[in-house]
């Protein structure tokens, strides 16, 4: 299985009620960075971990329509 | 071969819960990618990314201006082509595809961004798309003669 799908079905199984409407990256099951955008978690993420591909998402916490 | 995906029950503020179609992408741009579980909206009419990831992996925002419409917000986009790689459990599963997406412009003072969402645009061509809420799965079969898996 691919690194990043294994992310994708950790994400899925998880609550993160502790990150209500931030944005995360995510490596190796873990949140490893997050934050209030998506610009300054994916720069942070790239600086910290430049040899991965982090699996980047928000937690969307308001019922929503686009 | 179908791709299969999954919805993910989120927790809401108002102390409900929201359960949401979430589909495993890699967005490419010119200088780097990043992956995503992006929501798929078959009442969106494209895909929509947040200027925060289009300028982070270097999509350019050349495109024609517009405004997309939704309920009583109305909001300024730009037109962009998006290299987007729909991603299964193996490397050989995965399908590439350039979809024709808005770029949502941030509103001056806001913080609120929302996540990419796959409009109907440009994959509900390429896939026959089948949600199975009951067994919580979500199929994505290519439909298109000129669509290739990685192998």
């Amino acid at each position: 299985m691919i690194e990043s799908y294994s992310n994708y079905e950790w994400f899925l199984k998880n609550d993160f009620k502790n990150y209500s409407g931030k944005w995360l990256a995510i490596i190796d099951k873990k949140v490893v960075v997050s934050g209030d955008n998506a610009k300054e978690v994916i720069q942070k993420t790239k600086t910290d971990f430049p040899n991965r591909k982090p699996l980047i998402t928000k937690v969307r916490d308001k019922l929503s329509i686009l | 071969m179908v791709l299969t995906y999954k919805f993910k029950k989120e927790r809401l503020r108002n102390g409900g819960y929201a359960v949401r179609p979430r589909i495993l992408v890699e967005l490419t741009g010119s200088e780097s990618s990043i992956i995503v579980p992006a929501l798929i909206d078959s009442g969106c009419d494209t895909t929509v990314i947040p200027e925060g990831i289009a300028k982070s992996i270097g999509l350019e925002l050349k495109g024609k201006k517009d405004k997309l419409y939704a309920f009583r917000e109305a909001s300024d986009v730009k037109h962009v082509s998006a290299n987007i790689t729909f991603l299964g459990k193996e490397y050989r599963q995965s399908v590439t595809l350039t979809i024709p997406s808005l770029i949502v412009l941030s509103k001056e003072g806001s913080k609120e961004e929302e996540d990419i969402t796959l409009g109907v645009q440009g994959v509900f061509d390429s896939f026959e798309i089948l949600f199975k809420k009951q067994q919580n799965k979500i199929m994505f079969k290519p439909t298109k003669k000129n669509i290739f898996f990685k192998k």
